[in-house]
């Protein structure tokens, strides 16, 4: 008997160590179990009652640190948030192609034969900390390249830096001398840089891995006023310089650990606002209120693309990728692959976001043939070429069978539904096409970034005019040996042309707009000509956002900008427009 | 004692080969930390960012060492509890994020397992003792099934039914948002709300492997003499249950304890994705996720100690309660 206390003794010492806890839950959780269907409160607690904050959630994200260094935790939402919330930029040139917004820079003016840049920055701003903001913070903020890398906006520290000289004139005005004019300096250099105070960076001895925790800013939200590993809180500005804005209390910001976790949040309404991609949107969440949950995927975006390596054979042939683009079916892949949600673009892509910038009627129908789906014109492009059939499979003029695998990662299900179908399409015309699964970003991007499988890949381009799109995939100074990674300039086709770098040359250096459409209308040509990528379907960007508290978000009739949050400068937009109380209706 | 040092000389070794595989384990993944990185950036950050690859490239050191020298450097740092920086928390150091998440696996996995072997144990004898009564016939087939479920899919099942649709229970993340974890009333309720469920989930998917342990064992330990002979003396029939059968019984389910500590602290990850516990479950998904060598590395670590401590402690149980060990 002695034997059996002592070893009873041992297990309650083990119940022990688990103490007062493990005993609690011993009793609470059988008696909430059979509670006799009394519903407990849910999660949140603010479920039940209106939001005081604006409530967003990413799409699956890790734990939260507190790093909220805007140089650095650009892959982080927190990174993101504070470029935008705290630090604000000098002019936002939104997505869309719409008209610069003055910010921090009220106004501004060229001289100098469009070399020098003179801006009037705004009086009466302050840092959270009491100090005014000056000229003197912008023109650190844009050459702090040179205190570190990292901290380079706008290209200051690079081989293709442009910018002559920085100067501070008095304490509201900074001039900026560029080497050469440049068209795209306010829509796509300036539109990175935010600005930092610099009592505070001029500091920081090790800026990458500095964490700033508490940041100064000037932004429409200034103090971090709660912060967990699963939630944090931005609270207002109550001496923001832009008189009655922000309108809204403060912005939270709640961990979701996946895409399904956070349709649940947006489907039971304890968040407001996410940037995720849900499929059949309206089933999933718009009908489950139709006067408060609102989807607004916009379209005003770049394409995205199939693309090839065209240093490699014989992706190399310009009949054989307007072949493809004749080959494969955009509506079907629009529809089926994406939703319906990504409408099909064109063979020059601008469709979506910068029609106005395709005046010609002839480029524009020749855009149109060239993208409409027919196999048997396709065929025909080919058997002209030089290529030739073989008992039903294509073989190019070197007589080796055409084989095109498209890689995707496997959890991306629209573009694997995508791929499927081009696949399809792409075997019809007798090329060996298979999609081949990647089993994460980490397998795919390196490959994928360097044009060694032939992908999808999203397109990026400057603000203001599509002049970055072309200077992307036609410009030989934006252009990348094949194998490399091409995530610098997206030249991810390994692809340039010299009358079209000379024509972007020419765009660069030219601010009358009327001229510049003028150059558009050749590049474009160009670009049919040689068509480096195949644009197929729009990559929207996705919001879906609830009016039961708020209202004033972006949406297709008050439309300012990029609808995802993260996005910077759009963001800054998004923060001090969208308004308490809600509202029946976007 | 020569059998304990034995047993300690065992230990040693499995710690340095689960040390080993851990290291192994993240390298022969596909990808690198700096793809885990740069997964979370949009496209549009991409672009609007230019040399932000460089950029993370130079921030995890951008260094390229031999596997030996690495693995050398990796063994001396764990001896000296070094676990390096966490790359998906960066600059984080990865004993800040584990001991963030380890109180909370910690006490899932305590309470849950605690639970399940009292839950298991208790209605395995008594199903075992009254052999067709309501005991028996009612829960032993319940717990069954629930057991040959996988623990995601009981997690699934529990969290669509008593989160989503009753809403007995929160759905996610292991306190309320908008509470401060601290030493303090409101954080302390609303953690234990929030653990409740992964606690049934766990219970419901491991309490049955006991069960029927138990329950197997019981009943041939109910047909020894002793038993009979404690009957005879007109014992009291729960005191012959609990101290004469059930003793005797708890001895072979009690050596599978350990290797079922294992396989909960694989069920863990899921039990922990599904809910968005921030334990170190959880971590070490998005870490593997995240290609974060040396916070999956450190989480690994410290589960496989986690188990092979079990392990030892059952070894220690044992000497305890059978003295035919200690002569042998």
């Amino acid at each position: 008997m002695r034997r059996f206390l002592s070893a009873r003794r041992l297990l309650a010492v083990a119940a022990a160590g688990c103490s007062v806890p493990a005993l609690l839950v011993a009793g609470a959780a059988p008696a909430a179990v059979y509670a006799g269907g009394a519903p407990a409160a849910s999660t949140g607690g603010s479920a039940a009652s209106a939001h005081r904050c604006l409530v967003m959630t990413g799409s699956g994200d890790p734990a939260f640190t507190r790093n909220f260094n805007p140089y650095t935790a650009t892959g982080l939402p927190s990174g993101s948030f504070v470029q935008g919330a705290f630090y604000e930029p000098l002019i936002v040139t939104a997505e869309g192609g719409l008209k610069p917004v003055p910010w921090l820079a009220r106004s501004w003016a060229w001289s100098h034969g469009n070399k020098t840049l003179t801006l009037n920055i705004v009086r009466g701003a302050k840092w959270s900390d009491g100090k005014a903001l000056t000229a003197s913070d912008v023109v650190y903020s844009l050459t702090a390249g040179r205190q570190d890398k990292i901290m380079d906006r706008v290209g200051l520290t690079g081989a293709a830096n442009n910018i002559a000289s920085v100067r501070a004139k008095g304490a509201a005005k900074v001039v900026i001398s560029l080497k050469t004019p440049d068209s795209q300096f306010i829509s796509s250099t300036l539109n990175r840089q935010f600005v930092v105070p610099r009592h505070v960076w001029s500091k920081v001895k090790d800026p990458s891995n500095y964490t700033n925790s508490r940041p100064v800013g000037s932004g429409p939200f200034d103090r971090i006023t709660r912060f967990t590993t699963q939630d944090y809180v931005f609270g207002k500005n109550l001496h923001y310089w832009r008189k009655g804005q922000p309108r809204i209390a403060c912005l939270e910001y709640v961990q979701a650990a996946s895409n399904d976790a956070a349709l649940a949040l947006i489907q039971s309404g304890q968040v407001d606002w996410t940037h995720n991609f849900v499929p059949n949107v309206d089933k999933a969440y718009v009908s489950k209120d139709r006067k408060h949950f609102h989807a607004f995927y916009a379209t005003t975006a770049y394409p995205i693309s199939l693309v090839l390596d065209t240093t490699h054979y014989p992706y190399s042939l310009a009949a054989f990728r307007k072949a493809l683009s004749l080959a494969i079916d955009r509506k079907t892949v629009s529809k089926l692959g994406e939703y319906g949600y990504a409408p099909p673009t064109d063979a020059i892509g601008l469709n979506g976001l910068f029609p106005s910038w395709v005046s010609n009627a002839a480029v524009r129908k020749q855009a149109q043939q060239m993208s409409a789906f027919n196999p048997s014109a396709a065929k025909k492009l080919l058997t002209g070429a030089g290529f030739s059939y073989k008992g039903g499979k294509l073989v190019d003029p070197k007589g080796d069978a055409v084989k095109l695998d498209i890689h995707v990662i496997s959890g991306w299900s629209d573009w694997v539904a995508s791929n499927q179908i081009i696949t399809k399409n792409l075997r019809a015309i007798g090329i060996s096409s298979n999609v081949a699964l990647e089993p994460d970003w980490g397998a795919w991007w390196p490959n994928a970034s360097a044009g060694k499988f032939p992908t999808l890949l999203w397109q990026g381009g400057s603000q203001g005019s599509p002049y970055g799109y072309f200077y992307a995939n036609l410009s030989k100074n934006a252009y990348i040996p094949a194998g490399e990674d091409a995530s610098p300039t997206g030249n991810w086709e390994h692809f340039a042309d010299a009358g079209a770098t000379k024509l972007l040359d020419r765009w660069k250096v030219t601010l009358d707009t009327a001229k510049q459409k003028t150059i558009a209308t050749q590049l474009e040509r160009i670009f049919l000509q040689q068509l480096p990528i195949v644009p197929l379907f729009i990559g929207p960007r996705w919001s879906t956002y609830s009016t039961r508290y708020f209202h004033c978000f972006n949406s297709p009739k008050n439309f300012y900008g990029d609808p995802i949050f993260t996005t910077f400068p759009d963001n800054a937009l998004s923060f001090t427009r969208i308004c308490p109380g809600g509202k029946a209706g976007p | 004692m020569r059998w304990f040092a034995r047993r300690l000389a065992f230990y040693v070794f499995a710690i340095w080969v689960a040390l080993t595989i851990n290291f192994l384990l993240p390298r022969l993944m596909p990808g690198s930390p700096l793809g885990g990185l740069l997964q979370h950036l949009t496209p549009s950050q991409l672009s609007a960012n230019p040399g932000i690859v460089q950029t993370y490239e130079a921030l995890l050191g951008g260094g390229h060492h031999s596997i030996w020298q690495d693995y050398v450097t990796y063994l001396h740092r764990i001896a000296h509890f070094d676990f390096g920086i966490s790359t998906s928390n960066y600059p984080t150091p990865v004993s800040e994020v584990v001991g963030r998440t380890l109180p909370y696996s910690m006490f899932l996995v305590g309470v849950a397992f605690l639970l399940a072997f009292l839950v298991g144990t208790g209605i395995g004898m008594v199903a075992a003792w009254r052999r067709g009564g309501a005991v028996d016939s009612v829960f032993v087939p319940v717990f069954m099934v629930l057991s040959a479920f996988p623990a995601f899919f009981t997690a699934l099942l529990g969290l669509y039914l008593f989160g989503l649709k009753l809403h007995w229970f929160p759905i996610q993340h292991a306190y309320d948002n908008g509470v401060i974890p601290g030493f303090n009333w409101a954080f302390l309720s609303s953690a234990l709300r929030h653990s409740e469920l992964p606690i049934l989930v766990v219970v419901c998917a491991y309490a049955g492997g006991w069960v029927l342990n138990m329950r197997t064992v019981m009943i041939t330990t109910i047909g020894e003499d002793y038993v009979t002979m404690a009957h005879a003396k007109g014992l009291r029939d729960r005191r012959v249950m609990t101290r004469y059968a059930g003793r005797n019984a708890i001895l072979p389910p009690l050596n599978g304890f350990a290797a079922l500590f294992a396989s909960a602290v694989g069920g863990l990850v899921f039990v922990e994705f599904i809910f968005s516990y921030p334990g170190a479950g959880y971590t070490l998904q998005q870490a593997v996720l995240g290609n974060d060598y040396a916070l999956a590395q450190a989480i690994l670590v410290v589960l496989s100690v986690c188990v092979i401590l079990a392990n030892l402690i059952m070894d220690v149980l044992n000497l305890v309660l059978d003295p035919r060990l200690r002569t042998g």
